[in-house]
């Protein structure tokens, strides 16, 4: 059945005392292959009450949930939220600008895009700097927040819709499997096929050497 | 280097680095024996994001660190002989 979190995640932003409340992740940061991306939910707490949070009661950090539960949280979340925004940042940009310098980018984008209205940001982990709205880092957040939760199912979801489309243009790599993470299996077949054009050439995989490079 | 071996957040960071105004973290995986292995293929996505939340909290117990960059390395080493995978996640 899972675990009611919800409240307890609701129950964490709205002791921030703010009605709008903006909560950023991302996902697919340590992958091989395929775009990060980002997103950012906000939330009304003004309206997210009795019926309407309802779909909100298995709410978690998208890694806790089975890819059943994330699917039915992502529907839940664009039904409860007063405005979602997404960016796909793709494996050029990440190549070009660097994994960290991308990330940081995308998350800022995410909450100047929900501010106004938003009146507290909240980001998972890690601070933005100075060019993003005033924001708070959570350590955890995607386990506290539900903003941030919120942001994380959406990011997630997403992100594994659109490696399994990707499976379909690139069948022999099998992103449907591990969406773009390293694998023993994923690595073999870089090894002998190269890299496809949605691997991000700019990380330094041994498998993209290629069979005749001899590991240390 | 500001640390080794450090227990932050409910998880170990194996190695943490300054240079400048960067910081690097980094995990650092044994291999013995033959045989292929990639560092990148050692770090899972899981361990990924425990050590990033090792690195969050602590860097929420150092406002003075706020302004710097973060990196998260992997060095593999095997057999004596190191390899270094950079901004490896």
């Amino acid at each position: 059945m899972g675990k009611r979190t919800g409240q307890k995640l609701l129950k964490f932003d709205r002791s921030l005392g703010a009605r709008f409340v903006a909560g950023a992740d991302e996902a697919g940061r340590g992958s091989l292959a395929g775009p990060l991306v980002v997103a950012g939910v906000l939330l009304d707490y003004a309206c997210l009450k009795e019926h309407r949070v309802r779909p909100l009661t298995y709410l978690n950090d998208s890694k806790q949930c089975s890819e059943q539960r994330r699917e039915e949280l992502f529907h839940a979340v664009l039904a409860c939220a007063e405005k979602v925004a997404v960016r796909v940042i793709p494996p050029g940009d990440i190549d070009r600008y660097g994994l960290h310098k991308s990330n940081l980018a995308g998350l800022r984008a995410m909450l100047h895009a929900l501010s106004p209205p938003a009146e507290a940001c909240l980001v998972d982990g890690f601070r933005l700097g100075p060019s993003a709205p005033e924001h708070t880092a959570v350590v955890d957040g995607d386990e506290k927040s539900a903003a941030i939760a919120a942001a994380s199912i959406v990011a997630k979801v997403t992100r594994d819709r659109l490696m399994r489309r990707l499976a379909a243009l690139y069948p022999a790599y099998g992103f449907a499997q591990h969406v773009g993470y390293i694998t023993p299996g994923h690595s073999a077949v870089v090894r002998r096929i190269g890299p496809s054009a949605v691997h991000r050439l700019s990380f330094q995989a041994l498998c993209y050497q290629g069979e005749a490079a001899v590991p240390v | 280097m500001l640390g080794a071996n450090v227990w932050a957040g409910g998880n170990e960071l194996d190695l943490i680095a300054r240079r400048g105004r960067q910081l690097r973290f980094v995990e650092v995986k044994e291999k013995r024996g033959p045989g292929y292995g990639d560092p990148l293929e050692m770090v899972t996505a899981e361990k990924q994001r425990r050590v990033r939340r090792a690195a969050a909290a602590w860097l929420a117990a150092r406002p003075e660190l706020d302004g710097l960059t973060v990196r998260f390395d992997v060095v593999a080493v095997r057999d004596g002989a190191l390899q270094r995978v950079e901004d490896a996640f």
